[in-house]
This record gives structure tokens, C-alpha cells and sequence, in this order.
């Protein structure tokens, strides 16, 4: 997964692989972390289903570009599978 | 999309899975010939592209235009593709100009809805608030294909949803 974000003339590319990004210990605290500041509670069996599923998905849709936002005042984000 | 009717000829045929030879049988050409339509050295008769369509599954005017029919349909239960293998696609394009563009497979958006997640969520865009994801899956199971929600507000926004 790559997520690309433009702002005032800057780009940035962070390259997220999934199972890096989503492992043991990342679920572990996206869980915790969840829980305590987010309004949607991501149990940790829910985020083993999720990166299950964008395993598939990549294996499915190669470079799919999940999320394009680009504003009217030249912010854009683009999220690639 | 590719750009020539001949390259969209073979997009085609690979995605079905066959050969030029099977493909030349099908239609009653010889397989140079759907070499040569592939390679855009020639075009297909214009009497073969209703035929041609027909065993691509897709219309005349994608064939031709490299554009997916937008109009709504219900695909038999013979030839659905796979749920995972859907892509539910949700364009907004606010007055101020906005441009927000979601391309989920729908074996995802099961998943993220089990969570809990909603659009606005995901997209970070308010206008998505009042689609109704667990429909639209619904529907998607059903075999329902094509542009389900088009709405263009007073105001200038545009928002769409499409599966495909």
C-alpha cells in the first residue's frame, strides 16, 4: 500500500507494506489506541479480518487506487493498494 | 481502459481466458485476422462487432468507445463475478471544487461495516454520510451492476456510486 499526499508544493510517498503495517503488534495498539481516543472501537479480531481482507484485495486488484482526494486548494491524497 | 478497438479486442479475449485461434473459430475469421484487428493493422467487419460484443459480454458502444456501460443491470446468478472481485467506485464533486474518488471491493466493505466504519470515516468527506453501504451490498449480492446513485444538488455537487 502507498499513501501519497501533496501539500503547499511538497509531496510526500510513504510506502506501507500491509502485513508490516498491520502486524501483531501494530494491531495491538490500533486497538488500544482505538479504544480510548477513536469513536469507532477496532477490536483486534476485526483488524486480523481487515488485513486478511486487503491481502486479498491486493492480490485481487493490483495497484487499485483505494482513496483520491484532491481539494480545491491543491491538498491531494491518494491512497494506492 | 485501453485506447484502440484492436487493443480493447484483446483486453478482452485475455480477460475471457482463450486464444486468437478460439476466438477466430467463434466469430468464423481466420486467427490472422484477429491478429491483425489486435495489432490495429485492420478493424473488425462492422457486422461482427454486435457478435463480438455478445461474446465479450459487453456492449457495442464499450467496445467501440473503451467506456463502461453506466446503465443499471441485473446479472444472472450464472454470470456474476465473484463478490470479491466487485468494486463498488463513489465519485464526489463538491461546488467549491472537491474531487473525492473511492474505489473499495466490496469483500472489504463487508469488512469495514462489520467494524463499524462508514464512508465519511474512510473518505474523510461529510457528503458521503447518508449512503446507505449495507443496501448497496445488498444489491451487489442481488447481481445489480451500473451506476446506482447519481445526484446533482442545487448547489453544484455531483455525487455518484457505482458498481462494477
Amino acid at each position: 500500500m502507498k499513501i501519497r499526499i501533496e501539500a503547499n508544493g511538497h509531496r510526500f510517498i510513504i510506502p506501507l507494506p500491509i502485513k508490516v503495517a498491520l502486524n501483531g503488534v501494530t494491531i495491538r495498539i490500533i486497538a488500544s489506541c482505538s479504544k480510548k481516543y477513536s469513536n469507532v472501537p477496532l477490536k483486534e479480531e476485526y483488524l486480523k479480518v481487515l488485513r486478511k481482507e486487503l491481502i486479498n484485495a491486493k492480490r485481487s486488484f493490483r495497484r487499485l487506487v483505494l482513496i483520491d482526494v484532491s481539494s480545491s486548494d491543491g491538498f491531494k491524497v491518494k491512497i494506492t493498494l | 481502459m485501453a485506447n484502440t478497438l484492436g487493443s480493447r479486442i484483446g483486453e478482452f479475449r485475455k480477460k475471457k481466458g482463450i486464444t486468437q485461434d478460439q476466438l477466430a473459430e467463434y466469430i468464423g475469421v481466420s486467427s490472422q485476422a484477429v491478429s491483425k484487428w489486435e495489432n490495429d493493422l485492420s478493424c473488425p467487419d462492422i457486422t461482427l462487432l454486435p457478435q463480438l460484443a455478445d461474446y465479450f459480454n459487453v456492449t457495442v458502444d464499450e467496445l467501440l468507445r473503451g467506456e463502461k456501460s453506466q446503465v443499471v443491470q441485473v446479472v444472472s446468478e450464472g454470470e456474476r463475478k465473484d463478490f470479491n472481485k466487485i468494486l463498488l467506485k463513489v465519485f464526489v464533486h463538491s461546488e467549491q471544487g472537491d474531487i473525492v474518488k473511492v474505489n473499495l471491493p466490496l469483500g472489504l466493505v463487508k469488512v469495514a461495516l462489520e467494524i463499524g466504519m462508514q464512508l465519511p470515516q474512510i473518505s474523510c468527506n461529510d457528503a458521503l454520510k447518508n449512503i446507505d453501504l449495507q443496501a448497496i451490498l445488498q444489491m451487489a449480492e442481488n447481481g445489480v451492476i451500473g451506476k446506482i446513485v447519481e445526484v446533482k444538488s442545487a448547489n453544484g455537487d455531483n455525487v455518484e456510486v457505482v458498481i462494477e
